[in-house]
């Protein structure tokens, strides 16, 4: 039996100092996460004297979208982001992956920073905030220190976030001009369903041609990465020397290079290319290019 | 004929008690003193006992008892064959076979005690494929049987040599369905409370089955059925899958009731369910078919083999109606279908919602299309030209007269809910990219009720009190599908009284004669008529009472509303009055009904005779999306026109065909219990994917009411058919929208886009 103590902040400082104070301290946000490895009594709470629940921490919430930069708290809900006519606006992949995400109770409850600390291999949020090239601001009692997404994790379920630390809020800059994006997700169903496959493209484009681009899988790979060779592809190409199928088999064969042949490659790789060429051809299409 | 309560979309007599969370589910029970039990489960799935130590396991706290197979009177039972233990004894033939069992004061110290029970097991090799199960010299499972074969159904019909002889296209095929889990919402649960009201044993929980409960349970503590009582109320969901699993349950909890002398409580988790429980038979099928140049069926061959697990269950009767159903409902001059069942060491597999029919029209729906495309014939062009017609003679050489074949007809209003003439023509031609929409379809014949499985009889009980209320009792049971208010509509409809007058009580063993299972949709056709039957037996003698008292002719006068009218539109009297007044002038106000269904005739070595008196028909249409980038498949629409007979409670019907199109649509897209080397792989729904709301499509429900001459108000049934078509309806509108024939369930990412499954750790 997994016994711990309930502790509850209701301020950002009274988080961190209990942070400082006290050993074994396990975050409880939206508890999608926790609570199911709680009941399943995973080893690791073995090591954990205490949950504390931040999810009175005003200062946590929130989003909020400059000119330059944007920044999304922590304990922003995966519903606020699909319901905000903001992210909508200005980041519409952001609130695809968020809508595609467990259901809408689980979204009423689930955060996105437990979304990032959890982990998972198959986690939602990770493409889209890696796309935008978003860093997270990890607190202590000392101060913060600014860690860039793609760094953030180790391996599945690891990441570099201390003991003492809280994930405040996630920092990134806002796309320039005139800009473009996809976001897709492959279930084995259309709610509560974990991605087989997922993808962002954002597109920064001037003069019928890529100026900046970032193509990021998500479930296809160990841990959500950038398809350095399709961006590298697609920068700088004018639309009309952009063959999109031929980004797609590039991202496959990126893909397969860094997971080796596993058994879910035959049905993977062709359609991470079909992604990845839906996701460019969508581009050009919004784009008005109908070369 | 116009009905008062009948044919009508009454309100559910439970649905109050149900929707304020009233209703006591079988995890809810209490009982004073009761104590609560754990089952350990082995993970081999075959291996040798060679040792249980239990002494520590009876020293931890709270622990009043812990027990083996050693403790158990009679250690074996079953429905058909008596090969299922109870718990294991010398040997474990599944992965999930409870070997030991702990009571304890509270759930936690009982599950704390199963962990310090050790278990030695010389590990067996295992066979985890009927197809291996079945060859000569493999490893034998049951030492004391010949060989590893169940059940073998043979059907023989003309002579298939001279039916392909004259056929122009012959095609072969074969066919895979999977491991079904039936999901219900509520998992196992039993209390039994010992010595209580002189009985040895009293059994409440969730029980599908009563009567098969009290069977198992009294062979088991091998006392006399009377001194075992089974009491049933609610239950949520079954589907077929709350009776041999519960019965071991029920008979575990016994043996510590009585050892222990006080009330045992046994609640599954989710997980517990998942490995115990038994499934949806896995088949193998492979399917011969001639036809002419025209499109007239010549000769069919099929064989089916079932994975049947480590046990027989209810595989001898799952097969049999496999083997009646084979052909699908089509005229076939020349047929030899054999239909099989082999031990293995996986999970068992027994009775689920479908029983031997998904698998069999899966398979044979499919192939119709798949010689359709062959013959250049449009898929209900091939069906219309062999299809059953009244007076139609089928495989087993039965002909079809007793009711109406009213295939043409389901089909017709099928495909005019959905619009599929219009639909099959746009999306059969070329469709621009990945995106592809196609439509296909299903039909299917399905015998009602038990068929030649076993005598088919239920009865009922109608007690009539002194102030007018109307109490009905059933040996058949409420399991979700809606018995209790059809039942009372029934009673009401006959005895003319008002729906609030009457009282369904909850089903009790010991009280309500033994009408068998509730099983093979047959609870309104044959519980109904029970129902009736008692019904009718006190109006008669309500109406020869009526008549005396106020000098009318029986036939003048009218019982309705609650009042005796004279048929003039003069009430004479409050059923109230009247029948309280006949209660204490000594006449008897409680009837016993009984049905029997008509004769059936099955002549086993042939396959021949009249194996069901009546049978229901069946269209299904999917309209779908493929995306043949992806593999993602949607499917949009479904239209599903069922004959009923006669729709009892029209509302009703539609909630089961909802179920069963959900229902089908996870068998036919989704769900698969994967077993590796004889063990589960996921046991909870993490794992196994059933479809949300968000994978339901619009569903269409077409009834289609032709009175049958031996339903009550002509019913019939709908639970099973609307689940048994949806696979095949599936599968057609795929092939028509991408041209990808898919010929193993379930449908998934993989088949669609790469046309084979793939399984982790495999190549
Ligand atoms: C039915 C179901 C469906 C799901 N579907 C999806 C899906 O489709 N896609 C998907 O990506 N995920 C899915 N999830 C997983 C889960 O909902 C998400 O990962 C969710 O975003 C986790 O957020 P949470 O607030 O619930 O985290 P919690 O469970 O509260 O926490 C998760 C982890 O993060 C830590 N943590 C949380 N907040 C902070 C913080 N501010 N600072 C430091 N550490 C913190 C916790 O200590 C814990 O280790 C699903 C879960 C369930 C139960």
């Amino acid at each position: 039996m997994v016994e711990y103590q309930l502790l509850r902040a209701h301020s950002l400082e009274e988080v961190l100092e209990i942070l400082a104070e006290k050993k074994k301290v396990q975050i409880l946000a939206g508890g999608t996460d926790l609570l199911v490895d709680l009941h399943q009594q995973d080893p690791k709470f073995e090591n954990i004297d205490y949950l504390l629940d931040i999810t009175d921490v005003a200062e946590l919430k929130g989003i909020k979208l400059g000119p330059e930069e944007g920044e999304i708290g922590a304990l922003t809900t995966h519903a606020e982001l699909l319901s905000s006519p903001e992210i909508k606006e200005k980041l519409p992949f952001i609130g695809a992956a968020a809508s595609s995400i467990g259901s809408t109770q689980i979204r009423n409850r689930a955060t996105i920073g437990g979304n990032l600390v959890n982990a998972a291999a198959c986690a939602d949020s990770f493409s889209p905030l890696i796309a935008l090239g978003a860093e997270l601001v990890l607190r202590n009692k000392g101060g913060a220190r600014r860690v860039l997404l793609e760094d953030f994790v180790e391996w599945p379920n690891q990441t570099v976030l201390k003991d003492n630390e809280v994930l405040e809020k996630i920092v990134f800059k806002m796309p320039q001009g005139e800009y473009y994006s996809s976001y897709q997700k492959i279930g084995r169903r259309n709610a509560v369903s974990i991605s087989r496959l997922s993808l962002t493209l954002l597109a920064e484009v001037e003069n019928e041609a890529i100026k900046n681009v970032q193509v990021v899988s998500g479930a296809a790979t160990p841990a959500p990465v950038p398809f350095r060779e399709v961006n590298k592809y697609l920068t700088a190409k004018t639309f009309a020397e952009i063959d999109p199928a031929e980004a797609g088999e590039i991202a496959a064969d990126e893909m397969v290079g860094i997971t080796g042949e596993r058994w879910s490659t035959p049905y993977k790789r062709p359609a991470l290319s079909k992604l990845v060429e839906r996701a460019v051809k969508d581009l050009l299409e919004e784009a008005g290019y109908n070369g | 004929m116009a009905f008062k309560h009948v044919n009508k979309g009454v309100r559910r007599v439970d649905a109050y008690e149900k929707v304020t969370g009233k209703a006591k589910f079988g995890a809810d029970l209490e009982f004073a003193n009761m104590l609560h039990a754990k089952v350990l489960r082995t993970e081999y799935p075959h291996a040798e006992i060679e040792k249980i130590e239990t002494a520590a396991a009876e020293g931890m706290p709270g622990v009043r008892g812990v027990f083996t197979a050693k403790d158990i009177p009679n250690n074996l039972f079953g429905v058909i064959v008596q090969d299922q233990q109870v718990l294991a004894d010398k040997k474990v033939l599944l992965a999930g076979d409870g070997v030991a069992m702990a009571v304890a004061e509270t759930e936690a110290q009982a599950a704390a005690a199963l962990e310090k029970i050790k278990v030695e097991y010389r590990e067996l090799e295992g066979v985890f494929d009927p197809l291996e199960s079945r060859k000569e010299g493999a490893l034998k499972l049951h030492p004391e049987k010949d060989d590893n074969q169940v059940i073998h159904h043979p059907l023989r019909k003309g002579d298939v040599k001279k039916g392909f002889a004259e056929a122009d296209v012959i095609l072969e095929r074969e066919y895979t369905t999977q491991f079904i889990e039936h999901s219900y919402l509520e998992p196992e649960a039993v209390v039994v409370v010992p010595n209580e009201e002189n009985h040895l044993v009293s059994v409440y929980g969730s029980i599908q089955n009563p009567y098969a409960t009290r069977n198992a349970v009294s062979a088991v503590l091998e006392v006399e059925l009377a001194e075992v009582r089974v009491i049933q109320n609610h239950i949520g969901g079954s589907f077929g899958g709350k009776d041999e699993v519960v019965s071991a349950m029920a008979a575990r909890a016994a043996v510590m009731a009585l050892k222990t002398g006080r009330p045992v409580k046994m609640v599954n988790s989710r997980e517990e369910s998942f490995t115990e429980s038994y499934k949806r038979h896995p088949y193998h099928l492979t399917y011969k078919i001639g036809a002419t140049k025209e499109g007239k069926l010549t000769a069919m061959e099929i064989a089916a083999v079932a994975d049947s697990g480590g046990y027989a269950c209810q595989t001898p009767f799952v097969t049999w109606r496999s083997v009646v159903q084979a052909t699908g409902p089509y005229e076939v001059e020349n047929v030899k279908t054999d239909t099989y069942g082999y031990y293995t060491n996986n999970p068992y597999t027994g009775a689920m919602r479908g029983y031997g029919s998904p698998q069999v029209i899966f398979a044979q729906e499919s192939l119709m299309d798949e010689l359709a495309a062959e013959l250049g014939l449009e898929p209900v062009e091939l069906r219309k030209r062999n299809m059953y017609s009244q007076g139609s003679v089928t495989a087993s050489g039965q002909k079809l007269e007793r009711h109406t074949v009213s295939l043409n007809e389901v089909m017709s209003k099928a495909m005019e809910a959905i619009d599929y003439k219009k639909k099959y023509e746009e999306y059969s031609r070329e469709q621009p990219g990945d995106k592809k929409k196609g439509i296909g379809l299903s039909i299917s014949f399905r015998g009602c009720s038990l068929g030649a499985e076993a005598i088919d009889a239920a009865a009922s009980v109608i007690q009539i009190n002194k102030d007018g209320s109307v109490a009905v009792y059933s040996g058949l049971a409420e399991n979700g599908q809606g018995l209790k208010t059809i039942f009372s509509q029934i009673a009401a409809e006959v005895l003319g009284v008002p729906m609030s007058e009457v009282e369904f009580k909850e089903l009790d063993t010991s009280f309500t004669p033994d009408s068998g299972s509730t099983v093979a949709s047959r609870a309104t056709l044959i519980g109904g008529n029970a129902i009736k039957d008692a019904a009718e037996k006190l109006k008669g003698r309500i109406m020869d009472f009526a008549a005396g008292k106020y000098d009318f002719k029986i036939d003048q006068l009218e019982l309705k509303d609650g009042f005796l009218y004279d048929g003039q539109g003069n009430r004479l009297a409050t059923f109230a009055d009247l029948t309280g007044e006949m209660g204490n002038t000594g006449i008897l106000m409680s009837a016993y009904g009984w049905y029997k269904s008509p004769p059936i005739s099955w002549d086993e070595e042939k396959g021949s005779g009249n194996p069901y008196f009546t049978y229901v028909y069946g269209c299904q249409i999917a309209e779908v999306e493929v995306d043949t980038g992806t593999g993602e498949l949607s499917v949009l629409n479904m239209a599903a026109a069922h004959d009923v007979g006669r729709a009892i409670n029209p509302e009703n019907v539609k909630g089961q065909i909802y179920g069963g199109v959900m229902m089908g649509l996870g068998y036919g897209i989704m769900e698969e219990l994967e077993v590796r080397d004889g063990v589960i792989q996921g046991t909870n729904f993490h794992d196994y994917m059933i479809p949300t709301i968000k994978d339901m499509p619009d569903i269409k429900p077409v009834i289609v009411e032709n009175p049958d001459p031996d339903g009550p108000f002509g019913a019939k049934s709908i639970g099973e058919p609307t689940l048994e078509l949806g696979s095949a309806a599936i599968a057609n509108a795929v092939a028509h929208a991408s041209g990808r024939r898919i010929r193993s369930l379930p449908l998934n990412l993989e088949r669609v886009l790469i046309g084979r499954a793939l399984h982790k750790g495999g190549k």
